[in-house]
């Protein structure tokens, strides 16, 4: 929990990079919690939904959505 | 209750379930429970949770200190307390109250991580705020 809570800290500070590896150390943790397996149904969907910036606590899955969201719009 | 109107925990249960529906009420069965066990600082924060949501923010404050003069040295007491301005919208006095807890307990990493996530919170409350910021991530860090 409290990686995803720091990783949800650099979220909310637009630390975008240390928030990823935040829920990426989180993930390493917990790899059998419910929030990790929504982490992996998120990876592995056929597309990235863009998120807005999470609340404090989001799920995981959500959370690392939203990152690689963002990286995305960035990139493009 | 009828049947058996001493149950504090059947009475703190039925405060509980008032909280939404009617709040007044709720608070009035928190007091006979302190009432009936004055020396319980528990209850008293049980309390004092329910005069927070009931607006009585002073009140509650009472009885948190009440609550603290009971057992000061009990880190769980600091902690419910700070849990309970949490609920109520007040970051800046659970703050203090997770401090406290932290500082009678300093190996707690659940203290820890009860105290980094509130200097989260107020790191973006108001504006950015760089010291709740590196506050709340070295306590988050310190966390496995």
């Amino acid at each position: 929990m409290a990686r995803i809570a720091l990783g949800d800290l650099y979220l909310e500070w637009d630390r975008l990079e240390d928030a990823a590896v935040a829920y990426e150390r989180a993930l390493e943790l917990n790899p059998d919690s419910e929030q990790a397996k929504g982490a992996d149904r998120g990876r592995g969907g056929a597309g990235v939904c863009s998120y807005s910036l999470l609340q404090p606590g989001a799920l995981l899955g959500e959370a690392i959505e939203s990152v690689l969201s963002k990286f995305t719009e960035a990139s493009n | 209750m009828e049947l058996d109107p001493e149950n504090a925990d059947l009475r703190l249960r039925y405060g509980q379930f008032l909280v939404p529906v009617d709040r007044r009420e709720a608070v009035e069965q928190h007091l006979a429970v302190v009432e009936m066990f004055p020396g319980v600082p528990e209850y008293r924060i049980k309390l004092g949770a329910a005069l927070m949501l009931a607006g009585a923010g002073e009140a509650a404050d009472e009885e948190f200190e009440r609550a603290i003069y009971l057992d000061p040295l009990s880190a769980v007491l600091r902690s419910d307390i700070g849990g309970a301005n949490l609920a109520a919208g007040r970051p800046e006095r659970a703050l203090v109250h997770y401090e406290n807890a932290l500082e009678l307990d300093p190996n707690s990493q659940l203290y820890a991580f009860n105290l980094g996530t509130v200097h989260a919170q107020l790191s973006t409350q108001d504006g950015r705020d760089e010291e709740h910021f590196e506050e709340a991530e070295a306590l988050l860090q310190s966390v496995e």
